[in-house]
């Protein structure tokens, strides 16, 4: 079964669509492309919409923790777009509120608020 | 042989109207009142072998009847009354026979037995309809009680009114982030100037609607809190740290003016 998660560059923007509920394993095989990706070539920076995801369990929750704190070690800023209202009810219940790390609406909004920090801009 | 004896329920119908129609409580039109005697009087009637008051067809034909009443606004009291009737009926025809009455008292008995059942019954029916009333009201209530107004492009407008409770908190919470998500709005606005009280477990739904609402990548202001307000979410130690609060609707409004980059401005108008 082979359910990479394409991750793209556009425009100096690394974006990332994460179209399915990710086993654990294809999870850490995804965090490790990611890495490796954006090590390589930091870009201006990131975006992950998880629009399409109904589920969002901690694993998943933590990965993408992880991948707002590796982010920030290496300068790169980051945005976590398309949360559902279902997933944001459950990780506010679970205690979750992804504290520091830059959330928007939609693509073109995280896209956005990434243009305006790289002018400058203050959030 | 019905419960009434020798006597065909017809007889008892139209001496139980008779009675009613000098009655000065009655709220029914004249019109019905024969109707619904005579399916009471039937429905009794029907019952002698059986434990329950009524026949299950009967029984659904009344129960229909008397929610319409009550629907129309009529009391438990009439119906009562009806059935009262039925047995003063009842005896005054056996009276008025000159049957011995010592021989007809175990007749007496059982229709009374069976009046007392019948108003139970219309009692637990009317208790039944007013709770279907009241459950339909407080859906009503609900579904006005949280409108999520979408003031202008990427904001909105949660006015809140009236006491919340854990139920009406969750309503809130959906409402409001489905609202987001439908219209991509950036900033929500939430008055709780119509709350009248907020104690810590308003507070924590207020706080997770806020956070949520973050999470899907908006911004909440909280607007409107009292001065009695504040006061309890001090004492009561609520921490409002992370939420962004303004005193009043207008102030909130400007704020989100400045984190979306619109300007107000009056502008000369051209024709005049």
């Amino acid at each position: 079964m082979n359910n990479r998660v394409p991750i793209l560059k556009v425009d100096n923007f690394w974006l990332v669509t994460i179209e399915e509920t990710l086993h654990d394993q294809s999870v850490i095989e995804f965090k490790e492309d990611l890495l490796h990706n954006i090590t390589r070539d930091a870009g201006a920076g990131l975006v992950i919409d998880i629009s399409a995801l109904e589920v969002v369990d901690s694993f998943v929750t933590r990965v993408l923790m992880e991948i707002s704190r590796l982010a920030g070690l290496l300068g790169l800023p980051f945005v976590l777009t398309g949360i559902n209202p279902a997933v944001a009810i459950t990780l506010t219940e679970m205690g979750l509120d992804l504290q520091g790390m830059a959330t928007a609406l939609n693509l073109q909004k995280g896209l956005d608020m990434l243009k305006g920090r790289a002018r400058g801009e203050p959030k | 042989m019905g419960v009434f004896g020798e006597i065909g329920p017809e007889t008892i119908i139209n001496a139980a109207v008779e009675l009613l129609k000098k009655e000065e409580r009655v709220d029914l039109p004249l019109s019905e009142i024969p109707g619904f005697t005579r399916d009471l009087c039937l429905a009794l009637a029907a019952d002698i072998e059986q434990p329950a008051f009524t026949t299950a067809e009967l029984e659904k034909e009344i129960t229909d009847k008397v929610k319409l009443l009550f629907a129309r606004g009529y009391h438990i009291e009439t119906l009562q009354l009806i059935l009262e009737k039925i047995l003063d009926g009842f005896i005054g025809i056996i009276q008025s026979q000159g049957t011995d009455l010592q021989a007809a008292v175990p007749y007496i008995s059982t229709v009374r037995e069976h009046i007392f059942s019948g108003t139970t019954f219309l009692l637990k029916t009317a208790l039944q309809a007013q709770r279907e009333v009241i459950e339909k009201q407080n859906e009503a209530l609900m579904e006005l009680s949280t409108p999520v107004i979408p003031l202008m492009q990427d904001i909105l407008l949660l006015p809140l009114i009236g006491t919340i409770d854990t139920r009406r908190a969750k309503e809130i919470m959906d409402n409001l982030l489905e609202g987001i998500v439908q219209y991509q709005a950036e900033v929500a606005i939430i008055d709780i100037s119509g709350v009248p009280v907020v104690d810590t477990q308003v507070a924590h739904h207020l706080i997770k609607t806020v956070k949520a609402a973050r999470l899907l990548g908006s911004r909440c202001i909280l607007v409107g809190i009292r001065p009695e307000l504040a006061q309890t979410i001090v004492r009561l130690g609520i921490d409002f740290q992370d939420i962004v609060t303004k005193n009043n609707l207008q102030a909130g409004l400007v704020l989100a003016f400045r984190w979306l980059g619109y300007k107000l401005e009056r502008v000369e108008r051209d024709d005049e």
